[in-house]
């Protein structure tokens, strides 16, 4: 009995091993090296060919072309591979879901709680995640994650996650994020907005009178959900509010002004109507470049030349995916980012728009978004144009640990590959 | 309203009106002046067709395409070929085509050729945008089974996604009910062309198909509102349908037979349910069954052997990887997304080897959306799918996987004998690519319906605009 028990318990850790949990404290002392690919650094160096790369202690110790490997190192040969940083997605709820629509495994809205701008994603991050598993090995290395809905304008705040499957996922805090839609009509979403940041800077700045019990009592949220706001009125946290018109997008370029606000908008269905106004007013935009239909009166102008006229008119954005692609399918934003060049967008901007810039974005490209000296070694080795839908990675890397290429899915497949062999449940 | 107007509506009204009377029950109405006249009453028969198609392929001039990467739609590629189009029917494919006098010549080096693609799964029209629940109309969600019920009657033609999904090189899709119901209702294959109606699209002589619907969403939809609330009840519930269904097959048989005997006998009262379900006994309506589990695929071919009809296609299909050998065996083709998974517990164990691994068992694998923006880049999905079987070693040619957006999709909805590839005689519904339509860099350039240019990318003179974007929107600007 012991014995089988003993056997079943391997057996088990055989598995964590394939879901690269065990493999990062085998690695992480140990430099690993990959040598002889086209390394496009997202940062000074730019792009480099027959390069090498060194990590170390999960980080990138060098990068360039006269690089001295050393002995003991762990090394993956790179040659024929185009080398990019891990792909970061900008507004998914990876960690907060495993199967959308099941009471139980989903974490991502503070909706019938007494939370909306106090939700905290970072609380309910599931590490050992099958959809953080599957969007790593396609390629995806980091992402925002946030919360999905609340029962108002504020859904609390979101975080920065590596896809690393372990408990040094979290890497930071992430942006408030707001959705206009979710306050009404479009009057009273922004008057209940203005009104929000107004009463937070009163209650920040009056707090013991409050407390007290002196002064309004009328705040439209209740003291703990503008706590969590004072971050945002101090411009110490950031803000995404999604949305989507032109005119909204002016009214967000008037808010930001006002509020003095470190704001970023996601959605911008109609951000290249006010293109040069946005440019002006440095309000980046996370964008989702399949998005060209006139769902509801804020997206008649949906259209998939979004990110060329941004890109011409000198706006920072991200490439994002939506619907499907925020979690299970999250990886696919290489494929939006493929999608915008076909439209128009040159083929650096797009491969920085799911690197570089979200890491500049969301104020983390200190340590992510590019290959260099420094960062979190997010690399991924592709075995062709890593935009284009055919091509695939061949190595994944997070936080310095190169993770086997498995997923239960991949699990499910090879299972049913081998099915004349063997009953399937035996395999 | 003037008065020319007028005349018109109450011309088409007269139409109307006569069109039903040929539609069948009315013949009820014949049958007491015939008593009086002792002659025997004309046999009952139910119109198959009362709202037949209108439509009419738009204007067409002969042309030949050459100098082309051609994939033909069954798993041939041709290189530096021609194309040749000619009163909206495909002439010929091959190497040295002849220009016919006054053709129209397009010079295609560089770029591929294809078939139109064919979605066998949309809800555009019936889900249209903006998605506004006034154009909510896809799922009669107040019985689980609703045979009665038509997409075609739901289908709104100004909806924007018909023009975007042209952009994309679909040129027929089927339009289906909903998943709420165990049984949803007809859907109908048009042709992606601009129309005033769902008649003026309606692709002609394509059969009528069903949809049905196994697992979760029935479940969810009628498991407070009395049933069904469990697979087992799902079964059941379908089981009576095809038992009512079989009564009023043997009803209309025996009037049949003893009408033909000779006997004086009352036709059977019309069912609209029941005219659906049996068309489906009989052969005559394609099954297109939303599934997603392989146990209760199994569980529905069981019962189609028990009622003894076909089943066409199962829809999602996500673990047909899992019964790729049955679903060989049976002939029934499964209608996949690339990649879609895990958005509810049925979905959890879809992979993305699943369109290929169905592929590799020579079962018949069909790409298709269900969604209006994945219609735009079914060709991008067929590639993903060949992509991830290439990987791991299932290896098809480009050729081969294009017909999983083409003749395979053809099959699926009974119309393989009229398009789906570039053979001669076909309907000309063909694409011009501007490179090769497996990179994500590539965009449909024109777009051929029975021979007539519907889109040609670098002419805004053919883009499309709905009614419900004149004045809110610049034509062409979406794209």
């Amino acid at each position: 009995m012991r014995q089988l028990l003993l056997k079943i318990l391997i057996g088990a850790s055989f598995a964590a091993l394939l879901m690269g949990t065990m493999v990062q404290a085998q690695e992480k002392s140990k430099i690993l090296a990959i040598r002889g690919g086209t390394v496009h650094t997202l940062g000074d160096k730019g792009m480099l060919t027959n390069a090498t790369i060194l990590i170390e202690d999960g980080k990138i110790k060098a990068v360039g072309q006269n690089i001295t490997i050393p002995e003991n190192a762990d090394i993956i040969d790179a040659t024929g591979k185009i080398i990019v940083p891990g792909f970061m997605h900008s507004g998914s709820q990876l960690g907060l879901s495993e199967i959308s629509m099941t009471d139980d495994s989903n974490e991502h809205s503070g909706k019938g709680s007494d939370f909306s701008a106090a939700f905290d994603v970072r609380y309910g991050l599931k590490s050992n995640s099958v959809v953080i598993a599957d969007n790593r090995r396609l390629g995806l290395t980091s992402a925002i994650t946030q919360p999905s809905e609340s029962d108002g304008i504020f859904y609390g705040s979101s975080a920065v996650i590596s896809l690393t499957s372990d408990a040094d996922m979290f890497v930071s805090k992430g942006p408030m994020v707001a959705v206009l839609a979710n306050g009404g009509n479009r009057n009273v979403a922004w008057g209940k907005i203005r009104l929000i940041l107004d009463q937070v800077i009163y209650y920040d700045q009056n707090r013991s009178r409050v407390m007290k019990g002196e002064g309004p009592k009328d705040f439209l949220l209740s003291h703990y959900n503008m706590d969590a706001l004072v971050g945002v009125v101090k411009g110490k946290q950031k803000l995404v509010l999604n949305l989507d018109s032109q005119d909204d997008l002016r009214q967000a370029i008037a808010l930001k002004r006002k509020y003095n606000l470190d704001l970023i908008i996601s959605g911008a269905s109609e951000a290249w109507k006010v293109a040069d106004e946005l440019a002006a007013a440095k309000i980046p935009v996370v964008i989702y470049p399949n998005d060209d239909l006139p769902y509801n009166f804020g997206k008649l102008g949906a259209s998939l030349h979004n990110a060329a006229l941004l890109e011409m008119a000198g706006v920072e954005f991200a490439i994002a995916s939506d619907g499907m692609g925020t979690n299970h399918n999250a990886a696919q934003i290489n494929r939006m980012a493929g999608l915008a060049v076909a439209h128009g967008v040159s083929w650096q901007r797009a491969l920085e728009a799911i690197t570089i810039s979200p890491a500049r974005i969301f104020g983390v490209e200190g340590s992510l978004g590019s290959i260099e000296k420094g960062k979190l070694a997010h690399i991924v080795l592709w075995d062709a144009d890593p935009l284009e839908v055919t091509s695939r990675p061949d190595y994944v890397i997070v936080n310095g640990v190169n993770h086997p290429l498995v997923s239960r899915r991949t699990l499910l497949r090879d299972r049913y590959m081998g099915l004349n062999k063997k009953p399937f449940a035996y395999h | 309203m003037n008065h020319f107007q007028k005349k018109i509506l109450s011309l088409t009204l007269a139409g109307c009106v006569s069109t039903f009377i040929l539609g069948g029950i009315v013949a009820q109405a014949e049958t007491k002046k015939e008593d009086k006249s002792k002659e025997r009453e004309p046999i009952v028969v139910i119109n198959k067709d009362p709202y037949p198609s209108s439509y009419k392929p738009f204007h067409s001039v002969a042309t030949l395409i050459k100098n082309a990467t051609v994939l033909t739609g069954k798993g041939d590629q041709i290189d530096q070929a021609s194309v040749l189009m000619e009163q909206g029917k495909i002439v010929a494919v091959g190497k040295d085509l002849k220009t016919p006098d006054g053709a129209v010549v397009i010079d295609a080096s560089g770029k591929w050729v294809t078939p139109g693609i064919i979605d066998v799964h949309s809800h555009l029209g019936v889900y249209a945008s903006p998605s506004h629940k006034s154009l909510s109309d896809g799922n009669e969600a107040t019985k689980p089974v609703t045979a009665d019920v038509w997409a075609e009657h739901s289908v709104w033609p100004q909806d924007p996604g018909f023009s975007r999904a042209i952009a994309g090189g679909v040129t027929t899709l089927q339009i289906l009910p909903g998943s709420a119901n165990l049984i949803g209702g007809r859907g109908i294959t048009v042709k992606n062309v601009p129309s005033r109606s769902a008649e003026g699209m309606k692709f002609p002589d394509a059969p009528y198909s069903l949809k049905m619907a196994c697992g979760e969403n029935p479940k969810r939809v009628y498991g407070e509102k009395g049933g069904p609330s469990t697979r087992m009840a799902n079964m059941a519930g379908y089981r009576k349908a095809w038992i009512k269904a079989q009564e009023y097959m043997d009803k209309w048989d025996t009037y049949n037979r003893d009408y033909k005997a000779g006997k004086d006998v009352t036709a059977p009262s019309q069912d609209l349910e029941l005219d659906t379900l049996m068309g489906v006994l009989k052969g005559e309506i394609l099954i297109h069954n939303h599934c997603y589990r392989a146990d209760e695929m199994v569980s529905m071919i069981n019962m189609a052997r028990e009622f003894n009809y076909s089943i066409s296609t199962f829809h999602h299909a996500v673990e047909s990887y899992k019964i790729a050998d049955i679903l060989a065996e049976e002939k029934i083709c499964s209608a996949m997304w690339s990649d879609w998974w895990g958005f509810k517990l049925e979905a959890f164990d879809g992979v993305d080897e699943n369109i290929p691994m169905v592929a590799a068992a020579k079962a018949c694998a069909v790409v298709h959306s269900d969604d209006e923006n994945g219609i735009q880049r079914l060709n991008q999905d067929a590639a993903k799918a060949w992509a991830d079987g290439t990987k791991i070693g299932i290896n098809f040619t480009k050729a081969e996987a294009f017909s999983w957006i083409t003749l395979n999709a053809a099959t699926a909805l009974g119309i393989a004998d009229k398009t789906g590839s570039l053979d001669a005689g076909k309907m000309a519904d063909v694409v011009i690519w501007s490179g090769d339509p497996f990179s994500v860099y590539t965009l449909a350039e024109k777009v051929f319906i029975d021979g007539a240019l519907m889109y040609d990318r670098n002419d805004p003179d053919t883009y499309w605009q709905s009614d419900f974007e004149l004045g809110q929107n610049k034509k062409g600007a979406h794209q």
